[in-house]
């Protein structure tokens, strides 16, 4: 029965945890493209910055920013392979601008909180 | 790199065939960077199980091409509510269509065979119903989707709110202690309420039925030695009228299912009627009798005597067991009317 309850609760902060990072996982991806990155760079990026995410959340989240606009790439030639390169958008920027200012304001808020 | 366009292809299957190319490609070159970073870090060519173990790690390709479709859910949080009261609805009215089948089957005397077989039907219907209204709901979700239907409805809706135009409050529970009737179970009881009475009134059946129920399927046989007693015309009015309160009951709760006093007051007549009927019907001389020119009676007056004896002690027990449900009902509605009372005093 306490094992039970570990496990759920393992599960329910899993869960929990998950849904935290969703979030501010959008805000580090346009963050980290205020300069050009390729998807497994970009992610090596985030990741060296102790953001950690998954190649199978990261690419197609790549595509989805592109298809509301914050996002502009194009395919390009490096080291004898063609890559396709991200970066900001202008629409991009002015919505990473007003997240960044969102996420302050939580910030400041929680920090009151907790 | 076998291996990887394997990988690529797989994914490929799962993929919208718009997109498949451009995604693959760009999929491609990420995985390809990716080992070719681990070829620096070990200083030579990956075998296969360390392209495969990456691979692995990136995901099935069911799962991954998953990720790139937008639309997760077949029918979204927005439009689930709706769908779901709508389907309760739609399944009700179909419900009712086949109850009201049912009904006048008995009604009209039909075997017990068809009546169940239209009952049974329900179910049949169940699913073609639940999947119609589905993919109609699937289809205003994609509708919604594409060209934000439902937005442009809930703005309007949220902008003409007004609270002020909300329903009057419902009457709270007139007992403290109780939650108010389901009205499925009700709407169950007052279908089988229903479907014996239809199938009390006509005689014939109910006797082939009472004879059913106390020998089996020999009581159905067209000869037979045995008929009911003559107790069953002295209670055949009784429950005529007991069942016409149950019914009463049932529908004045189904549309007020809060009123869980005159629910109780209800179950109070209802069940102090039934002992009263279990009663005489144990205390009967003969519950069944031999039918009169029965060929070999002595035969048939030993198994005749032993039906008796355990239909007595059946309606005794049952009688008893019936007065407790009274008293319980009647317990629990003075109980409701002290705290009724408590409840007044302490607001004065």
């Amino acid at each position: 029965m306490v094992v039970l309850a570990k496990l759920m609760n393992s599960d329910l902060f899993e869960n929990l945890r998950l849904e935290l990072r969703r979030g501010s996982l959008i805000i580090a991806v346009l963050a980290q493209l205020r300069e050009e990155h390729y998807g497994y760079a970009l992610r090596k990026a985030l990741a060296d910055h102790g953001m950690e995410i998954e190649e199978s959340t990261l690419y197609p989240l790549l595509r989805r920013l592109e298809s509301q606009g914050l996002l502009e790439s194009e395919w390009r030639e490096e080291d004898k392979r063609n890559k396709r390169f991200y970066r900001l958008s202008k629409d991009g920027k002015d919505i990473l601008k007003q997240l960044l200012e969102e996420w302050q304001s939580m910030n400041s808020s929680l920090k009151r909180i907790v | 790199m076998d291996l990887l366009r394997r990988y690529l292809q797989a994914v490929g299957t799962y993929l919208p065939k718009s997109q498949q190319d451009d995604i693959l490609k760009e999929l491609g070159e990420n995985l390809r960077s990716q080992m070719e970073d681990k070829e620096a870090e070990l200083g030579r060519p990956l075998n296969e199980d360390e392209v495969a173990a990456i691979l692995k790690k990136h995901g099935h390709p069911m799962f991954v091409a998953a990720h790139y479709r937008q639309t997760r859910h077949l029918i979204g949080s927005t439009l689930f509510p709706v769908y779901w009261f709508v389907m309760k609805i739609i399944l009700g009215i179909v419900g009712f269509g086949y109850s009201v089948s049912a009904l006048v089957l008995i009604a009209q005397g039909k075997g017990i065979l068809e009546v169940l077989g239209t009952i049974f039907s329900y179910a049949g219907a169940v699913l073609p119903t639940f999947a119609w209204v589905t993919i109609i709901f699937a289809m205003l979700d994609i509708g919604n989707n594409k060209f934000h239907l439902l937005e442009k409805v809930t703005r309007d809706s949220n902008d003409k709110f007004d609270p002020r135009t909300l329903p009057a409050l419902r009457p709270a529970s007139d007992s403290p202690d109780s939650k108010p009737i389901p009205r499925h179970k009700t709407a169950v009881e007052l279908f089988f309420s229903v479907a014996f009475l239809l199938w009390w009134i006509r005689v014939s059946p109910i006797r082939k039925l009472a004879l059913f129920m106390a020998l089996g399927p020999v009581g159905l046989a067209d000869k037979i030695p045995f008929q009911l007693g003559p107790v069953w015309e002295t209670v055949y009015w009784a429950v005529i009228l007991l069942t016409l309160v149950a019914v009463v009951q049932q529908i004045a709760i189904l549309i007020h299912p809060d009123r869980i006093k005159f629910y109780r007051a209800m179950r109070v007549i209802s069940s102090g009627g039934s002992v009263i009927v279990l009663y005489l019907l144990s205390r009967a001389d003969g519950i069944f009798m031999l039918t009169p020119g029965v060929a070999d009676a002595a035969k048939f007056a030993e198994t005749l005597r032993i039906v008796n004896i355990t239909l007595h002690y059946t309606m005794f027990f049952t009688a008893i067991m019936t007065a407790v449900e009274c008293f319980k009902q009647i317990r629990l509605l003075f109980r409701g009317r002290r705290h009724a009372r408590i409840a007044v005093s302490s607001s004065m």
